[in-house]
């Protein structure tokens, strides 16, 4: 692949030099000079013929001279000046005023003399304004720039900023820096009070003082004074806001987010200043290039958080909007096509203030723009690290879940690895590409405009332009640009000798390299330890973590581990490093440690220390609160559970075992059944009622198509407003709970819930191919690893895809739930189960996508044995149980569709009816709601009024959707016409024990979460890119439409694994009600009428996708039937 | 080779050209039909019911279950091709002339059917699970 330099024709670059020319303020001064010069030769020429001419006129006749003379003199002058030539004609219509009026009196000779010389002045008039910026009323289109006297106040301390800045950049932590900045910002504040509010001198100054403040900040990151440099960089943001300089604020806001979350943080507080930037109420911000590099910063931070689902969709967002304001997509296009595009789009309005006339600054800005989206999405391919995670902790973190590592079990694990991460490799490979090359077009950008500005600068010289600086000053600069430059030069060789020995020790197995890499690590390590640079902590800590890597991997165990624990120690006495950092790179050490301890065989001790990063990972736990985020938290320190649970498993600790992988699991679904409707002191905080108000307004407006009125730009901006409120007030939500609410899990709390006919099984994932499975009752616990071989993992995941790609029969089914229950049903455990009659399941990751309950046992379907529920953890039956009989129900059934790719469904309103009528016999109030009076306002009506919270059940018949990846709480339930997504779902109050969902997909949860939403699958003049691939949540959390009716406050959802079909899912439902009206439990009562359908003969197709999924205990069977 | 008399199963989906087919009676045709073949022992048939999602794809169709035996386990690739070949014949008189068969999880068009198909067809067949 040939260089962007090559690339790019000379055409290309010839124009982008003119326009950095021709934009930059030293272009225009030059021209503006050499317009004055030509003004000022034709001034002298035009006084002279004018004279020549007018001399032979009579006085009558002047008149019908100067009305001619000023059309074609302005209209001449306009040619000459680019349409300037407002002031001249302005001029010449005032002196025919001032004839007509007899205000000016010619006599023939001296009147005509006067003419001429006022002719000539008025030219030099225009000429010495061009000059002179004390001159008034400049037009727009050439700024006047600040006056005179203002850049002679503020050029002494423009001369010691330049000194300072270059420190600043560099990243140097200097308390007498900051003395410095903070006393130029206090002189530029004083000689802003001096200036006249919005005058161009006052934006001048203004524009030094948020620069100044950013400066600020920005040194106060460098020193970890988080506080300080959060609000420097708050209040840097409104001073560029005053000034329109939205790139810059929007910068400052992603630079303070960053700060706040380097210091450790709430991230949801951190965040909040960015997604209040991006969704005020009818703001529309992402249209501009500002709002668009908020967008794409805050993708980058919910990737290095783990975020996959927000980090997808802002990035695509983002890279939707950059394309819509003319800078096409390098992924789609090619990047050098997409460069010329580039240096044409002129999008005024979308450039806000940052690029009005800067090509330079505008073209860097998209570009980086760009290379930030291709690393969020190359992040987001299958096996991607974080190429934009800046941090240290990002190459440690991608060292800690790449090869060569070692799996719970102690194996080698560097070639299951690779296989795993081959597909990805193309993709990544691919955005690792267009990296390189955008990296290398801004190096050429920078190249460019440094040519184009020195040839300004030659001539700005040669026509006496150039500003004088002082010999002194000069010097100054000089000595901080190479301080700065060697600095930058070690941190430099420093890193690139590290990322060198990480890619040898990626690519190579032999003996004798290794044993060379680690001499070369351990050099590099006392370079970075002893070397005289600070804020190294992070470096250090990444090269120690190599050297234990190479230790471990030449069987040196013990020095490894030794080697880690002098790490620790250093981390924790560093004082250079933010707690968060800090805090992150202990976490890895804390796992690289208990990995050495597992694989010299000491488990109590690799339990221990898992134990300590576990601890050190919930510490900041309750900082994260959006839906996805609290996911996507556990992206990175996910793998320390598992092998906590594992090294707890095998020491026979189960307590330690079961608490950490409780940890692991859907926590977030517990925070949302305490604060749901259940809980009345709990709920929607009052701070969070415009923010619904504003919510449920938007969703009634794309309802009704006004959103899409205005074009699809309009709809969009509706769209992502909504979903960013709607991540507000899920986060205000979860926010809301008192952490000491959530049950504590204990094995003896669990089992002192159960019944003595209920057992539960709980699965944890502790490698790709190792399965724990725990079988408890009320009085005994069996922990047994269920191993899967390589092909049988494949043939697992493959199976599950097939389950999830049902539509119709699947004759395989019975076949394969059969072997699936000797593969994954325990078998020592199977023993607790004699004599059980409830069994609740808690399934790990991609086992949520499968029917348990038709697996065999025994012989037969599960189901034949027990009634089956599930749980997202075994802590969710430790919450205190809720409802009882159903108070009322709310059945609703939509048949026909006004969408044409919605078939008809004969039996969905019938199937309301129906289930209506068994809950009116047993003399429950029922509201019934079918086809033409399912509208979307008697749904609002029954929302406003607090309606749906009085239901018991919920029985909804309908089309559903299936849980997108990239977007899981978009799934949603038909109306005749329109639809219900999650997120308006969740917003709902309901206090109903059980939701029913007879609709398609209803009970299907995401199990992955990986891929860029919308990213470009073809790029040409690029490596062919894979499409993304998916990969199973880091926390399991309950994601999709059941997730949206326990976040709305149901405790019960019934639903279906796969596409029902319309008449036989009546007959079970209406089945199910008839069970349960006459006092069977939830479970029970489904169980029933799956073992009707079986009687029936109808294939597990038909009975075998509908699963409870609930939050707290269930009732007691016995009591009930 | 055991002279042990074998069954087997397959499964068929058939569909309609166009929508307008009476499926229930094409159905009982079908069924009645492939009874009647050779070694034969056991034919369920029934209409595929419109599901409750977006874009069904599988709408009008009839998913036909057939139990055949046979003496001899040598025969066993032979005889699929001919229950194949025949069903495949009777669904297109019935007015179902688009036909496949489920191998493994699989739906395969009994047109695209290979030799390596049959015998894994067969090999599943007689497998136990």
């Amino acid at each position: 692949m040939s260089g962007v330099s090559e690339a790019v024709d000379d055409a290309v670059w010839e124009r982008y030099r003119e326009r950095v020319r021709t934009d930059s303020p030293m272009g225009r001064l030059v021209d503006q000079r050499r317009l004055i010069e030509e003004l000022l030769a034709q001034a002298a020429e035009l006084d002279a013929r004018v004279t020549r001419v007018a001399r032979g006129l009579a006085a009558d006749d002047m008149r019908a001279f100067l009305d001619v003379l000023t059309m074609m003199r302005s209209s001449e002058f306009a040619a000459i000046s680019g349409g300037m030539g407002t002031d001249y004609q302005e001029w010449f219509a005032g002196v025919a005023r001032d004839m007509g009026a007899g205000k000016i009196t010619l006599a023939q000779q001296p009147g005509i003399d006067r003419m001429a010389s006022l002719l000539g002045l008025s030219v030099k008039g225009v000429a010495a304004r061009q000059l002179d910026p004390v001159c008034p009323a400049p037009t727009e289109a050439v700024r006047t720039g600040p006056s005179a006297e203002l850049l002679a106040d503020a050029e002494p301390l423009f001369r010691r900023y330049a000194v300072a800045q270059p420190r600043v950049t560099a990243g140097i932590p200097d308390e007498a820096l900051d003395t410095e900045l903070t006393e130029l910002r206090d002189r530029y504040l004083e000689l802003r009070e001096r200036q006249t509010d919005g005058s161009e001198d006052w934006r001048f100054v203004q524009w030094w003082c948020a620069a100044m403040t950013g400066s600020l900040a920005r040194s106060a990151a460098i020193q970890r004074h988080t506080g300080v440099a959060v609000r420097e960089f708050g209040q840097a943001a409104a001073q560029w806001d005053r000034i329109g300089e939205s790139g810059q604020a929007a910068d400052c806001l992603t630079r303070g987010a960053e700060a706040a979350l380097a210091g450790g943080a709430d991230v949801d507080e951190a965040l909040a200043p960015l997604l209040r930037a991006l969704g005020a109420p009818g703001t529309q911000a992402p249209a501009t290039i500002g709002g668009v590099q908020i967008l794409v910063r805050l993708a980058q931070i919910y990737l290095d958080v783990g975020d996959h689902f927000d980090a997808g969709a802002r990035a695509e967002e983002a890279a939707s909007t950059l394309a819509g304001l003319g800078f096409a997509d390098p992924a789609a296009v090619g990047i050098d096509a997409a460069f010329a595009a580039w240096l044409e789009a002129d999008p005024a309005e979308g450039m806000g203030a940052l690029a009005a006339n800067r090509t330079q600054a505008r073209l860097s800005a998209v570009t980086e723009i760009w290379a930030w989206i291709t690393r969020v999405r190359t992040g987001l391919a299958p096996g991607g690290t974080t190429p934009g995670h800046t941090a240290n902790t990002a190459r440690i973190d991608a060292a800690g879940t790449g090869a060569p590592g070692i799996t719970p079990d102690g194996a080698r694990a560097a070639g299951t690895d690779a296989a795993e991460t081959a597909p990805g490799e193309t993709a990544n490979a691919s955005g690792t590409g267009l990296l390189e090359r955008l990296s290398e077009l801004t190096g050429r950008l920078g190249e460019e405009a440094h040519r184009a500005a020195e040839a300004l600068t030659g001539e700005a010289a040669a026509l006496g332009l150039t500003p004088a600086t002082g010999e002194e000053d000069r010097q100054a600069l000089d000595r901080a640009r190479q301080d700065v430059a060697a600095r930058q030069a070690e941190m430099e060789a420093q890193d690139q000798e590290l990322n060198r020995l990480q890619d040898e020790y990626a690519q190579t197995g032999d003996p004798a390299q290794l044993a060379d890499l680690l001499a070369r690590t351990v050099a590099l390590e006392a370079r970075v330890l002893d070397g005289h640079l600070t804020a190294r902590g992070g470096t250090a800590a990444t090269v120690s973590v190599l050297r234990s890597d190479l230790l471990v991997y030449l069987g040196r165990i013990d020095e490894a581990a030794e080697v880690l624990a002098g790490v620790k120690d250093r981390l924790l006495r560093d004082q250079g490093l933010a707690d968060a950092e800090r805090r992150s790179l202990l976490v890895t050490v804390i796992g690289r440690a208990a990995m050495a301890e597992g694989r010299r065989g000491d488990f109590g001790r690799m339990s221990e220390l898992c134990g300590e990063g576990i601890a050190e990972v919930e510490h900041d736990r309750g900082k994260v609160n959006g839906p996805y985020l609290q996911d996507g938290y556990l992206r990175y320190r996910g793998h320390l559970y598992d092998w906590g649970v594992f090294a707890a498993h095998r020491i026979g600790d189960h307590e330690s075992m079961l608490a950490r992988s409780e940890l692991a699991k859907a926590r977030g679904v517990l925070g949302w059944a305490v604060t749901g409707a259940h809980n009345p002191a709990a709920g929607i905080p009052t701070a969070g009622r415009a923010d619904e108000q504003r919510f449920h307004a938007l969703t009634a407006a794309l309802a009704s198509g006004d959103g899409a009125g205005s074009g699809d730009s309009d709809r969009g901006a509706i769209v992502a407003e909504r979903r960013a409120l709607w991540d507000r007030l899920m986060t205000v939500r979860s926010r809301s709970l008192p952490k000491s609410v959530t049950p504590a899990f204990s094995v003896a709390a669990l089992q002192s819930r159960l019944a003595p006919d209920e057992a539960v099984i709980s699965y944890h994932w502790l490698s790709r191919g190792t399965l724990l499975a725990v079988t408890i009752d009320a009085g005994s616990l069996v922990a047994e690893k269920i191993n899967l071989d390589e092909a049988r993992r494949a043939d697992l995941a493959s199976l599950v895809a097939d389950v999830g790609g049902i539509t119709g029969e699947a004759p395989w089914l019975e076949r394969e739930a059969r072997r699936l229950g000797r593969l994954l049903l325990p078998t020592r455990g199977g023993e607790l189960l004699a004599g059980k009659e409830r069994l609740v399941i808690s399934p790990h990751r991609l086992l949520h996508q499968l029917p348990f309950h038709a697996f065999g046992f025994d012989g037969a379907p599960l189901i034949e044995r027990f009634a089956v529920s599930y749980v997202p953890n075994l802590t969710s039956l430790l919450l205190p149980a809720t409802g009882g009989e159903a108070a009322s129900v709310f059945a609703l059934g939509v048949s026909s569709f006004a969408d044409p790719r919605l078939v008809p469904l004969a039996n969905a309103g019938l199937e309301a009816s129906e289930v209506a009528g068994w809950y009116r016999r047993a003399g429950v109030p029922v509201t019934l709601l079918t086809d033409g009076d399912v509208t979307r306002a008697r749904i609002d009506e029954l929302r406003e009024r607090g309606e749906l919270g009085g239901f018991g059940v919920l029985h909804l018949v309908t089309h559903g959707d299936d849980v997108p990846v990239a977007a899981p709480f978009d799934a949603g339930l038909y109306l005749p016409a329109g639809r219900i997504d999650g997120l308006e779902i969740s917003q709902w109050r309901l206090r109903a024990r059980l939701v029913v969902l007879s609709a398609c997909y209803s009970a299907r949860r995401a199990i992955s979460g990986r891929g860029a939403a919308g990213a470009p699958q073809e790029a040409p003049q690029e490596e062919p890119q894979e499409e993304p691939q998916e990969e199973e949540l880091f926390g399991d959390e309950v994601l999709g439409l059941q997730a949206s009716f326990f976040a709305a406050g149901a405790r019960e959802v019934l639903g279906a694994l796969w596409p029902v079909a319309d008449g036989q899912a009546r007959t079970l439902m209406v089945g199910f009600h008839q069970h349960l009206s006459a006092g069977l439990t939830t479970e029970a009562a489904l169980r029933q009428a799956m073992l009707d359908a079986r009687g029936a003969g109808l294939p597990m197709y038909y009975w075998a996708p509908y699963k409870i999924v609930r939050l707290g205990p269930g009732g007691d069977l016995r009591e009930r039937s | 080779m055991s002279d042990q008399m074998q069954t087997f199963e397959l499964d068929f989906h058939l569909e309609a050209d166009g929508g307008s087919a009476d499926l229930a009676a094409s159905a009982d045709t079908v069924r009645e039909k492939v009874s009647a073949l050779p070694g034969v022992a056991e034919v369920g048939a029934r209409v595929a019911e419109p599901v409750r999602m977006i874009d069904p794809v599988s709408a009008a169709a009839i998913v036909l279950s057939v139990t055949a035996a046979i003496k001899n386990a040598g025969d066993l690739v032979q005889s699929l091709d001919d229950l194949v070949n025949n069903v495949k014949q009777l669904a297109k008189d019935a007015g179902l002339p688009h036909l496949w068969v489920w191998l493994h999880r699989k739906k395969v068009k009994v047109d695209d059917l290979t030799p390596d198909d049959l015998r894994e067809l067969a090999a599943e067949a007689t497998s136990a699970d």
